[in-house]
This record gives structure tokens, C-alpha cells and sequence, in this order.
């Protein structure tokens, strides 16, 4: 036999399930907006019927529900699409650092413009043209001085912008790598606490949130792998090494090497051991202060050297207005001509000392002069297969495509990051129809649960009030 | 498939930035007249531009070159007529000289007109452009001859050498703008001093009519010489031009908008973005919130 308050029973349960529904449509409305969040579903299970089938059993006709219980609060939440955005974010950061520097530097150099090396270059040659035209001529010649000074500022201001570029971006790998050892110590910390949730049967829903959005943001700055223990602790590692391992963490060093201009080189702190980075943020940065701005600064080197030598050759044959020979035209310290180059002092002082006569005592002589401004068209770069000017002309194009190239790469990622954002949001994203529509359906369930309770009342008030009232007058 | 508010706002802020990045781009070429300003959003078109403006450079280099010979060689030209003139007329005075009815005196006084000759003649000798001495090879900052002994005077010094003065006109292509005369003009002036002092001496002028006409050739291959280098000038500066303008055509054709064909772009553009925030702003405001009592 049931009891007949069995029913009070049920009710009460299905009043508690709809209210604790109600929090979590509450708690996801609360939350459609918040970064990293996973919309959260109460997850409701009939209770045992009664009666359990035994000898013993209440003699009744069949079994009947007793109601309602919250099994769990389940976070939704799609494993593979994390791990591919993952993937994919590593890659579109380190694409959008290389194309932000890029373009830096690309704007270093104005081309086209009339202020880039393009057009110094041709108007350093074309003085010597008009000193050849002139040779006695001082205020040619004082031309062409400034000319030369201004070439020689802008091939020294563009490799010097880009060295300090290059500091910058030495600067930008140290503050990464303490983001990563912050990252690293809050994920540990994380695990900490997920299980010691996990351990009492919980869902650690809201800080599981937060630990993959710390991994998320992980991933744009360095290649990582992780796993997830069954303890649910999520272990990170970095080539082949754990960053994170249950509550551990191991954290990396950015350690300034002398042997290499004091650049960051970056180890493992524990040990000092060599850390190689395979993709991130970190990857681009590295690339460009490794590769990237080094080649330039070595192509506008390689440009300098020849220039200084071209011309000072020729200039060394050449006599001046008052008799100077065997003198250089410019200066530079070999090895690093783009750092260094400029008017030679003698040149400076008396620009009667540009040489631009092939012989002693012949004032109206410019075929030196003439000599030296044909250098523009001879193959002196390259093996003898390009100019100086088409050498130089080579690498902007070069420049070019390459930040083009990281542009379009960038571009790309981006579009696959914001299809995999969607397919993520539309796992975990809360929409707000939705929960209107959970929310009338609890509040109605709530409401029909009382409902219930009172007609339950009514019924034993009958029983309790009513009945059995034969003799009473 | 299920679409979240988040997707939606999302949505709609990432192609609204496409769109205005788009929209922003064409606004640029238009306003700025120009296709690309920085390498990376046409590197080829850049490097075109690179040699075509340095290209460019250098024919207005070599056009510059061509004046500066051209006003050379028509200098060297005025010299070479006036002097052709006054071996002319210094001709017809030895030729009057000859004249067997002339008296010592007739001659003396023909003598001082061949003295203002030969002054003329080496004035026209130390002729200046600008400074320089057209005859003096690379001596340009020293008269080229002059006269000494006497009065009257009775030496003429060549101070030049024989230098070639050149100007490029062209990738490889040089021109020799002076004339070599410094030999030529100073046999010239010698002959017009004999001449004198023969005259003066009340003597009748003898072969030096002979020699005369000699100087008149040579002054007549100097003259087609300096006039065969104007004509090469004049050609190649006409060459140069067109050279010129194909070169700015060519870097328009390459690096400026196409003002018609952006204009149609800046209002595609415009109509996607308005499109874009048009449905935005129907999509992303109602929820089922708003239908609910």
C-alpha cells in the first residue's frame, strides 16, 4: 500500500527540480555575454518507481513514479572544435604579429615616394651628372654634397629605424614569455581546484570555463599540446616538455645572451635547457627578429657596401678642383657600411676635392665625374646580375610580396577562426530564445507543481475534515 | 544548425569591419589619386613605379644634358661664322693687297684693318659660355690664347689642351660637345700677324691668300663637325621626349586610380555596407523577450 501523503512528496521534488532549472536558465542569461562561458543545462531524471521488485512487495497493481531529481548541470561544450581553434588561433597569431611588424617596417622605407631611397638614389646620380656637366661649377658641387649626405641619412635612418624595430620586437618575446608563465600558473591553479570539485561528484562547469579560456588565449602565444588526466587536471606541454602538470607548473626564462647582442634567448628556468618554439606568437616574433628584419637590415648592408665601394673606386681615380686624388668620396666601418655610411669629412669640408677629372690640372674635365654617375647602370650587385638602384628595386618588390603574403595567410586564418568561433558558439553559445522559452517552461512546471500540492491538500482535507461525521449533530 | 545572439552580433561585426575596410580602401585610391601607396598592396605595380620614376629621373637628366650641349654647340657655332667671316674679308684685303696699284702707304693702312681682324678673331677665340672657354679643352677657366710682344703684338700662345668635353646622352651614349681648334685657330692667328706684318711692311701679301683658304676649309670641317653634333642632339632630344611621355604613361597606366572604374567600386562598396547595416540592425534587436506579455 502507498502512502497517502506520497504524493505531497512528488510534488515537493518537482517544485525543487524546476526551481534549481530556473538558476541555471538564470545563471545562462546572466552569462550569454561573458567570454569564454558554456551554456549550462540542469538535467532531469525520473526517481526510482515504487515499488522495487521484491517478495516482500506492497501488493499493488503496478509500479507507479515517485517524480523528479536533477542528475547533473551539464556544460556543453565540443572537445574537437576547442582543439581545432586552438590550432588554428596559433597559427592566425603568429601570421597577424608577422604582418603587423611587416607592415612597420615596410613603412620605413616610403616607397613610392619621393622621400625613399628610390629617389635619393637618383638624384645622387644625377649630380654627378651635372658636376660632370659643370665641373667648375661650386654650387653643383655643393648639390651633389647634399645629395650624397642626404642618401647616406636615409640609408642610415631606415637601418637604424629597423634596428630599433628589431629591439622592440627582442622586447615584445620577453613580455610573451612572462604572459605565458602567468597563463601556465593560473591554469595550474585551475587544476587545483577542478579537482577537488571533481573528487565530491561535481561539475566543475564555470571553472572549466575559465581554464579553457586561459588555454585559449595560451595557444595564440605559443604550440602547445595538452591532455586531460582522468582526474580531470588538464597537463600542457611545449616540445615535448610539461608546462603544466596537475597543480605544477614550470616556467620559462627569456635570458638576455651577450653572446648574441644580448637578445633573449629562451630556456626552460628550471634547468636552463633550450626551449624550441614550433608556432605562436612567440614563433612569428622570434622569426622576425631572427630572420625576417636581420635580412633586411643585411640586404640595405649589402646595398651600402657596394655604393661606398663603387664609388670610391671611381672617386680614388679621379681628380679634384684643386688637385686631390686617391681620396674616398664616402666613409663607412666595413661589415657595417648601412649603420656607418657618410660624405667623407675631406669632401665635406671643400667640395673642391670631389674628383671629377681623370687628370691633374684639367678644371673643365667632368668625364670622372660622368664615370661615376654610370655606375647607376652597371650590374656591380647580385653576381653582376642587377644595379644598385634595380638591387634595391628587387627588394621593395620582395618586401612586398612578403608582406602581402603574411596579409593574405592572416586573412585566411582569420576566416577559418571565425567559422570554427561559430561552430563553437553554436555548441556553447546561450541564446536568449531559448532560455525565454526554458524559462516559461520551468516557471509553468513550477506553477502546475503547486497547483499539485494544493489539490493534494483539498483530497486529505476531505479525508482528514469531512469524513466520518455520522453521529454529530 | 543552432544560432546563438553571440553568432549573430559576431556575424555582423566582422564583415561590417570587411566591409568598411573595403569601403575605406576605395576611398583612399580615390582620394589619393592613387592605386597603392605601400609596397605590399601591389608589389609589382611598386616595382614598376621604382624604375619607371628612376628611369624617368634619368631622361630628364639626359634632357637637361642635351640643352646644356645644344647652347655648347650653337655657341661654338656663332664663333666658328664670325670667324669664318673675318678669314673671309681678311682674305679679300690680301687679295686687295696683291693689287699692283696699291702704294706702301695703301697697305699700311690696310695692315691696321688685318690688326682689328686679328684682335676680333681672338676675342672670338677665348668665346665663354657661362664661364667656360668653348677652345680650351679642359682648360675652361683660362683664356684659351693670347697675344704678346709688340705692339703690335707679334706671338699667340695656346694656353688649352686638347681635352673632349662630353656630355652623356643616353645609357653608354656619350657626345663630345668642344671643338679640338686650339691648333687650328692658333695657325690661324700666326697667319693673320704675317699677314699684317707683310702688309705693314708695304709688301705685297704672297702665297698667304693660298693659306688662307686653307684656314677657310679647316674652319668649314669644324663648322659641319659642330653642326653634325647639333643635328645628333636635336634628334635625340626629340627621341628623349616621346621616351618621356611613354614613361609617364606607362607609370599612370600603372599606378593611378582608374577614377570611373573606382567610383563604381566606392558605390558597390557603399551599397554592401548599408545593405550590411541595415539587416544588422533588424537581426540583432528583437528576441522572442519581446513577444512575451
Amino acid at each position: 500500500m502507498r502512502s497517502s501523503f506520497a504524493d505531497l512528496n512528488t510534488a515537493m521534488r518537482a517544485l525543487m527540480a524546476s526551481q534549481y532549472a530556473l538558476s541555471v536558465v538564470n545563471h545562462n542569461i546572466s552569462n550569454a555575454n561573458t567570454e569564454g562561458y558554456s551554456r549550462q543545462a540542469a538535467k532531469l531524471s525520473a526517481t526510482e518507481a515504487f515499488p522495487i521488485p521484491a517478495f516482500n512487495r506492497a501488493a499493488i497493481v503496478g509500479q507507479l513514479g515517485t517524480g523528479v531529481q536533477v542528475d547533473m548541470i551539464q556544460r556543453y561544450r565540443n572537445d574537437f572544435v576547442d582543439l581545432q581553434l586552438r590550432t588554428e588561433s596559433e597559427s592566425l597569431s603568429q601570421w597577424k604579429v608577422t604582418q603587423d611588424i611587416l607592415q612597420q617596417a615596410e613603412l620605413y622605407f616610403h616607397e613610392p615616394s619621393e622621400n625613399g631611397l628610390n629617389a635619393a638614389l637618383s638624384r645622387f646620380w644625377n649630380s654627378w651628372t651635372e658636376v660632370g656637366n659643370s665641373p667648375q661649377d661650386v654650387a653643383v658641387r655643393q648639390a651633389l654634397r647634399e645629395n650624397a649626405t642626404d642618401l647616406a641619412g636615409v640609408i642610415k635612418s631606415t637601418y637604424s629605424r629597423l634596428s630599433a624595430l628589431r629591439a622592440d620586437v627582442n622586447d615584445q618575446i620577453g613580455l610573451k614569455v612572462q604572459e605565458i608563465n602567468s597563463l601556465a600558473e593560473r591554469i595550474a591553479a585551475l587544476n587545483g581546484q577542478i579537482v577537488k570539485v571533481q573528487s565530491i561528484g561535481y561539475q566543475p562547469n564555470d571553472l572549466r570555463d575559465q581554464r579553457d579560456l586561459l588555454v585559449d588565449q595560451l595557444s595564440q602565444l605559443i604550440d602547445i599540446s595538452y591532455t586531460e588526466t582522468s582526474t580531470g587536471a588538464m597537463a600542457i606541454s611545449v616540445g615535448g616538455r610539461n608546462l603544466v602538470f596537475n597543480q605544477e607548473y614550470r616556467p620559462l626564462a627569456a635570458v638576455p645572451d651577450p653572446a648574441n647582442g644580448n637578445l633573449y634567448s629562451l630556456q626552460w628556468q628550471e634547468d636552463g635547457s633550450a626551449l624550441t618554439v614550433m608556432g605562436g606568437e612567440l614563433k612569428g616574433l622570434l622569426d622576425l627578429r631572427d630572420v625576417s628584419l636581420p635580412g633586411m637590415q643585411a640586404t640595405l648592408n649589402e646595398m651600402a657596401a657596394a655604393l661606398v665601394a663603387q664609388v670610391n673606386a671611381a672617386h680614388r681615380a679621379g681628380y679634384g678642383l684643386n688637385g686631390a686624388t686617391a681620396q674616398d668620396f664616402f666613409t663607412a666601418t666595413p661589415g657595417s657600411e648601412a649603420a656607418t655610411i657618410a660624405v667623407a669629412p675631406a669632401i665635406a669640408a671643400d667640395v673642391a676635392s670631389i674628383a671629377s677629372a681623370t687628370s691633374a690640372d684639367a678644371p673643365g674635365d667632368g668625364s670622372n665625374a660622368l664615370a661615376i654617375a654610370a655606375i647607376q647602370q652597371q650590374k656591380v650587385m647580385s653576381g653582376g646580375t642587377a644595379s644598385i638602384d634595380g638591387f634595391y628595386q628587387a627588394f621593395i618588390s620582395q618586401l612586398g610580396v612578403d608582406v602581402s603574403n603574411a596579409k593574405a595567410m592572416t586573412d585566411n586564418q582569420q576566416v577559418l577562426v571565425q567559422q570554427l568561433t561559430q561552430r563553437k558558439q553554436e555548441e556553447s553559445g546561450v541564446s536568449l530564445d531559448e532560455e525565454a522559452i526554458d524559462l516559461i517552461r520551468y516557471q509553468r512546471a513550477y506553477q502546475a507543481a503547486s497547483r499539485m500540492v494544493t489539490t493534494i491538500d483539498e483530497m486529505l482535507d476531505q479525508v482528514i475534515n469531512r469524513m466520518g461525521l455520522v453521529g454529530r449533530s | 544548425m543552432r544560432i546563438t545572439n553571440r553568432m549573430l552580433s559576431d556575424d555582423l561585426i566582422y564583415n561590417l569591419r570587411r566591409n568598411t575596410e573595403r569601403l575605406s580602401k576605395v576611398q583612399q585610391q580615390i582620394s589619393s589619386g592613387k592605386r597603392f601607396t605601400r609596397p605590399s598592396e601591389d608589389p609589382t605595380g611598386v616595382s614598376q613605379v621604382l624604375t619607371l620614376s628612376a628611369e624617368a629621373a634619368r631622361t630628364d637628366q639626359y634632357l637637361r644634358n642635351l640643352d646644356n650641349a645644344k647652347a655648347w654647340l650653337g655657341a661654338t657655332d656663332t664663333a666658328l661664322s664670325d670667324l669664318t667671316a673675318i678669314v673671309q674679308r681678311a682674305r679679300e684685303l690680301a687679295l686687295q693687297g696683291s693689287n699692283d696699284t696699291m702704294s706702301a702707304e695703301d697697305r699700311r693702312s690696310i695692315a691696321k684693318e688685318v690688326e682689328q681682324l686679328l684682335e676680333h678673331a681672338v676675342q672670338t677665340g677665348n668665346t665663354a659660355l657661362g664661364g667656360q672657354y668653348l677652345f680650351a679643352g679642359f682648360q675652361t677657366d683660362t683664356a684659351p690664347f693670347t697675344l704678346s710682344g709688340g705692339p703690335p703684338p707679334t706671338t699667340v700662345t695656346y694656353n688649352g689642351d686638347n681635352g673632349e668635353i662630353q656630355r652623356t646622352i643616353g645609357p653608354g651614349q656619350s657626345l663630345t660637345i668642344n671643338s679640338q681648334a686650339g691648333a687650328e685657330f692658333k695657325a690661324l692667328f700666326e697667319t693673320l700677324i704675317s699677314l699684317r706684318d707683310t702688309l705693314d711692311a708695304g709688301n705685297r701679301p704672297g702665297s698667304q691668300v693660298n693659306v688662307l683658304d686653307a684656314h677657310l676649309d679647316g674652319l668649314l670641317e669644324l663648322s659641319t663637325q659642330a653642326g653634325a653634333r647639333l643635328n645628333r642632339v636635336e634628334m635625340t632630344t626629340d627621341r628623349l621626349n616621346e621616351i618621356k611621355l611613354n614613361l609617364s604613361a606607362l607609370r599612370s597606366a600603372t599606378e593611378d586610380t582608374q577614377v570611373d572604374e573606382a567610383a563604381i567600386d566606392l558605390m558597390s562598396a557603399q551599397n554592401v555596407y548599408q545593405a550590411g547595416l541595415a539587416a544588422g540592425a533588424k537581426v540583432i534587436q528583437p528576441s522572442l523577450l519581446d513577444y512575451l506579455r
